[in-house]
């Protein structure tokens, strides 16, 4: 596990270096950053100065889930991108071998080896937006509140990473399948705003076949609803329980692809 | 054959070889633009929603709503440009090097691109505008007047939305990441020009500003024209401002193209 | 035809200002806030001239600044200082009526549009280059015939081998049959059959059409095969511009003697007689200066145990290899 969190930290640091060897780009991307956080005020401005609520869900509430899909978007976008991404191309050109022998876990590697740092800015201020909205929306941060949320999230990730496992080792079968992402981010799209306001049957869709509505939505509904323990634990054993089963499937690619190739 | 007849020849040659290069990735660009018909329904969604929980916004009721964002789908399909994405990946490729070789300037092949491109995902959006006509039922005044009109504004937000991703592209012989700068003015087209919410869902500060922007003219202005929120008078004005825009954006995309051509003499690539 | 220079180069001269990249992580963060730059010479003073019907051959390591200056005389790069003239031209002023008399090869540089058959780039090329259509058609079943292309034309190229595609960047290269050929490293990962059909190509195809061409090429044999006069860069400056026999004769003027031994003889014996390259059971190689090469192989055919001997040039590799390392030798 040390070991893990050290290779982890590596990465990082190597991927530090690696962006910013390009100025303009990371300059650029931090511009974004503050851009995009003036676009989301500027977007609930143009929301709320039309209505009181939007499904049911006040202006504090609706910002601490903008900021909970900021923190889910910047995680997928720094960590489950650009390693899938990575992963395609070495599938594609064959050289995967190299990763499945080396001595550390490959799933851990194929999961984890790059790190995006420029977006984890960007989750790193969802958290500060979605902080921003607890404290207006409850007066202040109650500690059970925060851990029930950050329990809810980490199971939210558990379960989004299982996905993208998922999409991962389908790529062991489908070399093609790169654009499978866009579908993805066409959803995850959807997960901005209260799940409510979709039809039935498009709800079911986000909630639990592409998981996004839930990974954003359930957290921030914490703050709305409040976060009770059975449904904190049945969320996590939905997410233990993906990840098994996101784990098998990675397997069995892999078992796959080796005896296909030897 | 003269310089004219030359061009015309060009570009059936070059339509045509786009058109099939465009049906080879025809699965990618099925799947990329059901991915750019999610922003219109997600945000009829949403304003649907709020109009439901208010009785309407700023006086549009569910149908006028449904009516903006199935027209917004239509609008962002015919005027997008994509080619500022593309130019830096040309120079850095060296492919640009390629075709400047020839005697043809490389931008007739972005224009190819973009018209097949959009020719090819006609059919299977046709059915798919259809479809959501019939779920969504928009309140939508249809003449033959406001159809024309609604051609007429469409086409000059296409040249105008095509020059403005010109003008960034050229860019690109200067700033690694001026497709970066592009989707800046994405995202600002996204908020003032009608993407986010009809101009008049803006508060007042917000609209006026949008009012000054060439953004309004690639998006929102199109859209207003085909729901009947531009009277006549309004939408041949904003064609008018549309096409100064245009012919201002082409002026100045022809200079930076040049002074990027010598820059690119200079460094290489 | 008229003898008339096609490439004129004059003191072509070629800065770059490139930033000073640093390993390590804060030298990285360092360097988000300042650059720092230094100038590089890719070419210095380059000075030569080339006339219709030559086939020169254009040879350098790795960043010698052959591809800069190639870039140079297509107008793609602007010189420092110095001048071109290609047809009479500026290149970068990049003059419509220039451009199409010219092309520019690179073998990793692909103009055929990937996913699409070859016909529809050609196609493309012909409405661009204004090419009738009835010399269009006459060209290209030429251009067919010497590449043997027949049926390759209808399959999206992506599905051509490397070697058919490449012949097919030929024929999109020179359907306009331009006059000024720039060829750089056409037949680079091509089989020894293709590279020979592709430099049988070129050679007809300059023959026909008297048009000139310089030529950059890895592979010895294709320089060999093609071109009578090469010119040499090294380091940004040409080290030897003249007949390539001219340069064997004074880098290397020794000859090879391929002795096939029919019994033992030992590291002293071959010594005597000349350099030794290599000496195994049953094959010596020797060196020898070529005015000696004569006296020395009647020697050696009276004094050793002789099965064959034959008498070779140096590899043109090596010739290559020693002007770089050493220059050009005396005169």
């Amino acid at each position: 596990m040390i070991r893990h969190i050290r290779l982890f930290w590596l990465f990082l640091k190597l991927s530090v270096q690696d962006d910013a060897a390009y100025r303009a780009e990371f300059w650029s991307r931090l511009l974004m950053t503050l851009y995009w956080l003036a676009g989301v005020a500027a977007g609930l401005w143009v929301f709320f100065s039309n209505t009181e609520t939007i499904a049911g869900w006040t202006l504090d509430q609706v910002i601490v889930l903008i900021g909970t899909y900021h923190i889910v978007s910047g995680i997928v976008r720094s960590v489950f991108a650009p390693n899938f991404q990575r992963f395609v191309e070495e599938v594609r050109s064959g050289t995967l071998d190299f990763l499945l022998t080396k001595p550390a876990n490959g799933q851990f590697l194929a999961s984890f080896r790059r790190v995006a740092v420029a977006h984890l800015g960007e989750a790193g201020l969802g958290a500060a937006v979605a902080a921003l909205g607890a404290v207006r929306s409850a007066g202040g941060l109650r500690i059970l509140d925060v851990l029930a949320y950050l329990a809810a999230l980490g199971c939210g990730l558990v379960i989004l990473y299982s996905f993208w496992l998922v999409m991962i080792s389908l790529v062991f079968w489908f070399v093609r399948i790169e654009n499978i992402t866009q579908i993805f981010w066409s959803l995850f799209e959807a997960g901005r705003y209260p799940l409510d306001i979709y039809p039935g049957w498009l709800r079911a869709v986000i909630g639990y076949l592409v998981p996004v509505g839930v990974v954003v939505t359930f957290p921030a509904s914490g703050f709305v609803s409040g976060l009770r323990g059975p449904g904190l634990l049945a969320f996590a054993s939905a997410a233990a329980f993906a990840l098994f089963v996101a784990s098998r499937f990675w397997r069995l690619g892999v078992a796959s692809y080796t005896s296909a190739s030897s | 054959m003269n310089a004219v007849s030359r061009l015309f020849a060009s570009y059936r040659a070059l339509f045509v070889a786009r058109w099939n290069e465009m049906l080879q990735y025809r699965a990618s660009v099925f799947i990329w633009t059901l991915w750019s018909l999610a922003g219109p329904v997600i945000h009829l969604s949403v304003w649907g929603a709020i109009a439901e929980a208010n009785g309407s916004v700023a006086g549009w009721g569910r149908g006028e709503i449904a009516a903006y964002f199935v027209v917004q789908s239509i609008v962002y399909h015919f005027t997008g440009a994509w080619q500022a994405y593309e130019f830096g990946y040309l120079i850095r490729t060296g492919t640009l090097s390629v075709r400047l070789l020839k005697p043809f300037d490389p931008s007739h092949h972005f224009v190819a691109s973009n018209v097949a491109f959009k020719a090819v995902n006609l059919i299977w959006l046709v059915p798919i505008w259809a479809g959501m006509f019939l779920y969504y039922r928009p309140a939508l005044p249809l003449s033959v007047g406001r159809v024309a009109l609604f051609a007429a504004a469409l086409a000059a937000g296409a040249l105008l939305m095509f020059l403005w991703a010109q003008v960034f592209s050229m860019f690109a012989f200067w700033v690694v990441r001026a497709d970066a700068l592009f989707e800046l003015t994405e995202a600002l087209g996204y908020l003032f020009g009608g993407g986010l919410a009809p101009l008049a869902f803006l508060p007042p500060l917000l609209s006026q500003i949008a009012m000054y922007l060439p953004l309004y003219y690639m998006i929102g202005f199109p859209i207003d024209v085909a729901v009947g929120v531009a009277t006549v008078e309004a939408s041949l004005l904003g064609i008018a401002v549309s096409l100064a825009w245009s012919c201002a954006l082409f002026a100045l995309y022809r200079v930076l193209w040049r002074a990027g051509l010598k820059r690119f003499g200079a460094v290489g690539a | 035809m008229s003898r008339s220079v096609c490439i004129e180069a004059t003191s072509l001269t070629k800065e770059y200002r490139v930033p000073v990249r640093e390993g390590g992580f804060a030298a990285s963060v360092r360097s988000l806030f300042k650059r720092h730059y230094r100038t590089i010479t890719a070419v210095q003073d380059v000075s030569f001239s080339i006339d219709h019907g030559e086939i020169v051959g254009f040879l350098g390591p790795n960043g010698a600044g052959k591809t800069t200056t190639l870039k140079m005389l297509t107008g793609l790069l602007h010189p420092t200082s110095g001048s071109a003239r290609v047809l009479g031209f500026e290149p970068w002023r990049r003059e419509s009526a220039f451009l199409r008399q010219i092309t520019l090869v690179m073998g990793q540089k692909n103009q055929l549009i990937w996913d699409i058959p070859a016909m529809d780039t050609f196609l493309m090329n012909r409405a661009i280059y204004g090419i009738p259509e009835r010399e269009f058609r006459r060209t290209l079943d030429e251009f067919t015939e010497l590449l043997d292309l027949e049926g390759l034309y209808d399959k999206p190229v992506r599905n051509l081998s490397l070697g058919e595609r490449m012949k097919c960047e030929l024929v999109a290269a020179l359907l306009h049959k331009p006059r000024v050929l720039f060829l750089d490293e056409p037949t680079l990962g091509l089989d020894v059959t293709m590279q020979s059909r592709i430099r049988q190509f070129i050679r007809e195809y300059n023959a026909r059409f008297e048009s000139c061409v310089l030529l950059t090429s890895h592979y010895m044999a294709d320089i060999a095969s093609l071109c009578k006069r090469v010119i040499i860069i090294h380091h940004g400056r040409i080290m030897f511009d003249g007949a390539l026999s001219d340069l064997v004769e004074r880098t290397a003027p020794f000859k090879l003697l391929n002795v096939a031994l029919s019994g033992p003889v030992s590291p002293e014996a071959a010594a005597a007689f000349g350099s030794v390259v290599s000496l195994e059971e049953g094959k010596l190689v020797l060196q020898a200066p070529k005015d000696e090469a004569p006296r020395i192989t009647a020697r050696l055919l009276s004094e050793l145990p002789v099965n064959d001997l034959t008498i070779e040039d140096p590899p043109v590799e090596d010739v290559i290899d020693r002007v770089f390392q050493e220059g050009v030798g005396r005169a």
